[in-house]
């Protein structure tokens, strides 16, 4: 019977460790975010799973005030560019006054806390952006 | 290739109703049938967008089929957020020109009065990525304030310029009785910008207020007795977009516009220079402007000054919602797309409430997500 693969799996493990890993396209190097099946770009399934520094630059932000049941508010939300390619939607840990589009920041593993059910990823830790100086 | 003529349009004005939403449904369809002079019998299609998950009644499109009588060639009820209303009218055209349908109803009912606040915003987290996105909460503000933000940000556009796009539609829908906001005075950009903040930078004036609704349109292979509005251009487009834009794009371009409209104009034949109107689907006041300039209108960043300047009012070079669009008619996201296409009519027969004159090309769009997606409709008054 055919295995049906967990995509993203790798990913969330690593999490656990703090790591963040992605797949890269053996054929045209895209790192391939979220983790997926094929390269987004070009359609190789020649994928290698490795570890990036998760350092990037803040491409838009908001504050969000009206919120889902189970959620704080107010709450930040970045576009983040990352250094090595993919684009992801994060929280921000800071006070959205303080941001502005270009900030240089890291993603982190934290813990998750949420009253959302995250199914098979419910034990999981999930992730947010700090802001950095120095890279 | 057959032509498909918009024989029949009617809307409901988007507001408020107690009416179950079959009632209004079939309230629309038969006020459409009798504008196009055809019998229910005649209908052998019918496209519909999937009413939203709070509606009770599912199987929405089969129940009709039967409680109305209809006897189907074809029949489409289809799901894809804000885009659903064009995409069940692409289908119309579609088999309409290819023969496979004769008399098409295009149908589309929605109640927002229905559904509570915190059911919705729930409902809103499942359509982003449930593993890397719905755990941290998003809504669909959250977003398109992000590419407000980053419009703001790379073409020095203020937001007292945005906050005109938003008074112009408010303006245009003071006049128009089908508009939510109908003789309700336009706020000035001032008092646009002092409303509550949703989703910073948006403010609430800037977001559609969302309604109930209903509107269908018949579309016959065989035209109609006096003024005749041909649907002359479909197109859509859908690059790997799904809600952050597409990869290594900036979130202030919306490439599904350009796609969506260009394809359009081609199958219709025109350039965007030609078009008389737009009654494009834009809930944001930046995402109108966008779209003009993805359409090459404008500039790009020069799409928000062109309403601050009055290029896109009725009286413009270009009218854009003079409708008032989904910020001054109210936004029931299912039914939108087709009460664009029903004002496009409208305009072409000359019974708009804010007629803009000799108009005889209108241009209309819908969209879901962040645009990430977009059909394009072009109609023309063939006389």
């Amino acid at each position: 019977m055919t295995e049906i693969e967990d995509f993203a799996g790798p990913f969330w493990e690593g999490l656990n460790r703090n790591e963040f890993r992605v797949p890269s396209c053996d054929d045209c190097g895209t790192v391939v975010f979220p983790p997926g099946p094929i390269c987004p770009e070009c359609g190789s399934d020649e994928l290698t799973w490795g570890e990036i520094d998760p350092v990037g630059t803040l491409h838009s932000v908001t504050q969000q005030h009206r919120t889902p049941p189970g959620f704080d508010s107010p709450i930040v939300l970045g576009m983040i560019d990352l250094d090595a390619g993919p684009r992801l939607l994060s929280p921000i840990d800071a006070e959205y006054e303080q941001l502005s589009i270009g900030d240089r920041v890291r993603i982190e593993a934290v813990d998750y806390d949420f009253a959302f059910d995250r199914g098979p990823r419910a034990d999981d830790p999930f992730f947010t952006a700090v802001v950095v100086d120095d890279v | 290739m057959t032509t498909a003529t918009v024989a029949g349009i009617s809307t409901l004005p988007n507001d408020t109703y107690d009416a179950e939403e079959r009632d209004m449904a079939a309230t629309v369809l038969g006020d459409a049938l009798d504008d196009a002079a055809v019998e229910p019998g005649d209908v052998d299609g019918l496209y519909m967008p999937k009413p939203r998950p709070w509606t009770s009644q599912k199987f929405f499109s089969t129940f009709l089929t039967r409680w109305l009588g209809l006897d189907l060639d074809r029949s489409l009820e289809v799901y894809t957020g804000g885009t659903s209303g064009g995409t069940a009218f692409r289908s119309a055209v579609a088999d309409v020109r290819s023969g496979a349908v004769d008399t098409a109803a295009v149908l589309a009912v929605e109640r927002n009065s229905t559904v509570e606040t915190d059911d919705y915003f729930e409902y809103i987290l499942g359509i982003f990525d449930r593993q890397f996105q719905s755990p941290m909460g998003p809504s669909i503000p959250a977003v398109y304030a992000q590419s407000l933000q980053r419009y703001c940000y790379e073409h020095d556009v203020d937001r007292e310029t945005i906050a005109t796009v938003v008074e112009k539609n408010r303006r245009n829908a003071e006049s128009n009785p089908d508009a939510l906001f109908y003789e309700s005075a336009a706020p000035t950009p001032a008092e646009i910008l002092d409303s509550r903040p949703i989703s910073d930078p948006l403010r609430l004036y800037e977001c559609p207020a969302p309604t109930d609704g209903a509107a269908a349109l018949i579309l016959t292979s065989d035209g109609s007795d006096d003024v005749d509005v041909e649907v002359t251009g479909i197109g859509y487009d859908h690059p790997p977009s799904h809600l952050i834009g597409v990869r290594g794009e900036s979130m202030s371009r919306l490439p599904a516009a350009a796609g969506g409209t260009e394809a359009a104009l081609d199958d219709a034949g025109l350039d965007a220079e030609d078009l008389d109107v737009l009654e494009p689907y834009a809930p944001f006041p930046h995402v109108e402007a966008i779209i003009t300039e993805e359409m090459g209108l404008f500039e790009r960043g020069e799409g928000a000054r062109a309403a601050a300047d009055g290029r896109t009012a009725t009286d413009g070079e270009i009218p854009v919602s003079p409708s008032g669009g989904c910020i001054g008619r109210g936004h029931p996201a299912m039914v939108t797309p087709l009460i664009n296409h029903a004002e496009a009519v409208r305009q072409l027969r000359g019974t708009a409430a804010n007629q803009i004159d000799g108009a005889r090309s209108v241009l209309t769009t819908s969209e879901h997500g962040h645009v990430d997606g977009m059909n394009a409709a072009v109609f023309e008054v063939k006389r």
